[in-house]
């Protein structure tokens, strides 16, 4: 069954048609790749999930609900979860207080409960805290839990937002671009990790990626887009060989 | 002397200090209580300034109409007291509630604003609110102001700046108990977060548009109060001490001590009391050109504040000793 249903998305921005009539399905527990020449309206598809943008036509369903009747904030709770392509760390909180952000839905204690410090939202804090660190831990960063973001390199920051994406504890996770600007190490530890967390935590991944390495070493599917259009979907295989995608990447034959 | 220092730390001391404070007082100036009343003065403005610090430092929002909601508390409390007969307890309650009401609905209000613009709506708020109260005249008593009668707490009097004083304390030290504990748990956090990334915020689940409205509710609570204490500390109540410069002083309290700690918001207050009373018999205009260089200097030396002090000196210390930050 498909996790993720997106019909006939259509986004412009005034003239400009970022996402046209674009037909995705995902399936529950698969690492699918969307790939594309930039500018081809793959992270536009990602922020009319996240519900950032309010397409002019087409629906996203989501586990069979209407993810566009939802506000950017519900989306999470119902279990999407998103990395960014420019990171969007909270850069004055600790790695550590990051997470604990992201387990902002898993807490009942509301405002009052906070205030007093009643017992439960203690006891709460507390298995927050041991939910993060469990997670730090799994992505080799236990180490840094203290540390403030801007101290950390950008590789590891990748993983931080990664990390804070898996505290929400979602079915489908969002990953725009985790690998740029990352060198050849951290890539590899990168793809690792991709594996594992689709593996261990059995989260679907929707992978935005220019490096093909990644993409065609870890999607089992892969859906290539070109002017926010979807020009082929299939395997590695039959994505690297489709005449289109090969124009779109190295340009028409002269 | 560090020893002690540290075996105990500066909290309890200080809180030790705070409550023997009217029986020192007593002790070395028998027929005085200005002192009681100083620091009674003190603890009022810490309670604005812990409000502003999750408003501004946490939220990352800017209030310019702090003392409106501080007027609101006042005058609530002030007139249950006086035309009603209200016990101090469920008219501070009143105010806590009429001024947060108002903070939240001025933080919704808001909400198709960005927060430039959010700026310039308690501006207008600060602006409006005493001169609202002054043409209000038959129930507040205009610019003249009105009389306030002395408070009685669950049925006690506490009318002498030295009771009085235990009523401010105990309330300054409940909010800032409830200041601590939610700035430490997930509602701090999701303040910072709206602060930090709007985005990023969200898709953790956030709503960002009611937690700005609660985090100005939240100021408005403590400004409220503290507007209620304020008003049967002095015994009297105008509009003139409600004023949009008041509203200014507050802020640059809260940036001068560092808004985004909680300590050097408190530390502001210290200072901006202090600041007052020693120019109180100054010519008039002495004290804005002062506050106006102090916050001016500041900024340029210290952009966070001095709670930022002990860093930033250690950070010179290390530097001018050539060794790595944090070597030691």
């Amino acid at each position: 069954m498909a996790l993720l249903e997106i019909s006939g998305l259509v986004q412009a921005f005034g003239g400009l048609v970022a996402v046209d009539q674009l037909d995705l399905s995902v399936e529950d527990g698969r690492i699918f790749g969307l790939i594309g020449p930039n500018g081809s309206g793959k992270s536009t598809v990602f922020n009319c999930i996240s519900r950032f943008y309010q397409p002019q036509s087409g629906g996203i369903r989501f586990n069979g609900k209407n993810l566009l009747k939802m506000k950017p904030h519900q989306v999470v709770r119902i279990g999407i979860a998103r990395t960014f392509q420019n990171l969007e760390l909270f850069e004055n909180l600790t790695v550590l207080e990051n997470l604990l952000v992201a387990h902002h839905t898993h807490f009942r204690s509301k405002l009052p409960g906070c205030a007093l410090n009643l017992p439960r939202s203690r006891r709460e804090e507390r298995a927050a805290r041991e939910a993060a660190l469990e997670i730090l831990r799994l992505l080799d960063l236990a180490q840094y839990a203290e540390e403030k973001v801007p101290s950390l390199p950008l590789g590891m920051r990748r993983r931080v937002e990664m990390a804070r994406a898996l505290v929400t504890r979602p079915r489908l996770i969002l990953l725009d671009e985790p690998a740029s600007g990352l060198n050849h190490r951290e890539i590899d530890h990168l793809t690792e990790t991709l594996r594992d967390v689709n593996d261990r935590f059995k989260v679907t991944i929707l992978l935005v990626e220019h490096n093909m390495n990644i993409v065609m070493s870890l999607c089992e599917r892969i859906a290539v887009m070109n002017f926010g259009k979807k020009i082929a979907e299939g395997t590695p295989e039959e994505v690297r060989s489709h005449p289109e995608v090969v124009t779109a990447y190295l340009g028409e034959k002269k | 002397m560090t020893s002690i220092y540290r075996r105990i730390g500066w909290k309890p001391a200080l809180g030790l200090l705070l409550l023997l404070w009217p029986l020192l007082t007593r002790l070395i100036a028998p027929d005085v209580t200005y002192y009681d009343y100083m620091v009674s003065l003190i603890l009022i403005n810490i309670c604005i300034a812990v409000g502003l610090c999750l408003l501004m430092g946490y939220t990352g929002l800017v209030s310019l109409g702090q003392a409106g909601f501080v007027a609101v508390g006042a005058y609530t409390a002030g007139l249950l007291t006086t035309n009603y007969s209200w016990d101090l307890l469920p008219a501070l309650l009143a105010a806590a509630v009429f001024s947060g009401l108002l903070g939240f609905l001025l933080g919704l209000a808001a909400i198709r604003l960005k927060s430039t613009y959010l700026i310039l709506v308690t501006l207008g708020f600060g602006v409006s609110v005493p001169h609202l109260i002054a043409m209000w005249k038959s129930v507040t008593g205009g610019h003249d102001g009105m009389a306030v009668n002395g408070p009685t707490l669950l049925g006690l009097d506490v009318s002498g700046p030295k009771k009085y004083y235990y009523v401010v304390l105990v309330v300054t030290g409940l909010l800032l108990w409830l200041a601590r504990n939610m700035a430490g748990s997930k509602i701090g956090r999701s303040f910072q977060a709206v602060r930090d990334s709007e985005a990023a915020a969200q898709a953790m689940g956030i709503n960002i548009l009611i937690t700005r409205a609660v985090s100005f509710s939240i100021s408005a609570v403590y400004a409220g109060i503290a507007g209620g204490l304020y008003a049967h500390h002095l015994g009297y109540i105008s509009p003139g001490d409600y004023e949009i410069i008041i509203s200014l002083n507050f802020l640059i309290m809260v940036v001068v001590g560092g808004s985004r700690s909680m300590v050097g918001s408190a530390l502001g207050a210290v200072f901006l009391v202090v600041i007052t009373e020693l120019f109180s018999r100054a010519p008039a205009g002495l004290m804005a050109v002062f506050l106006g260089c102090t916050i001016m200097a500041v900024m340029l030396a210290l952009p966070r504040g001095l709670a930022s002090l002990p860093d930033v000196l250690r950070e010179w210390w290390y530097k001018r000793k050539g060794e790595p930050r944090g070597a030691a």
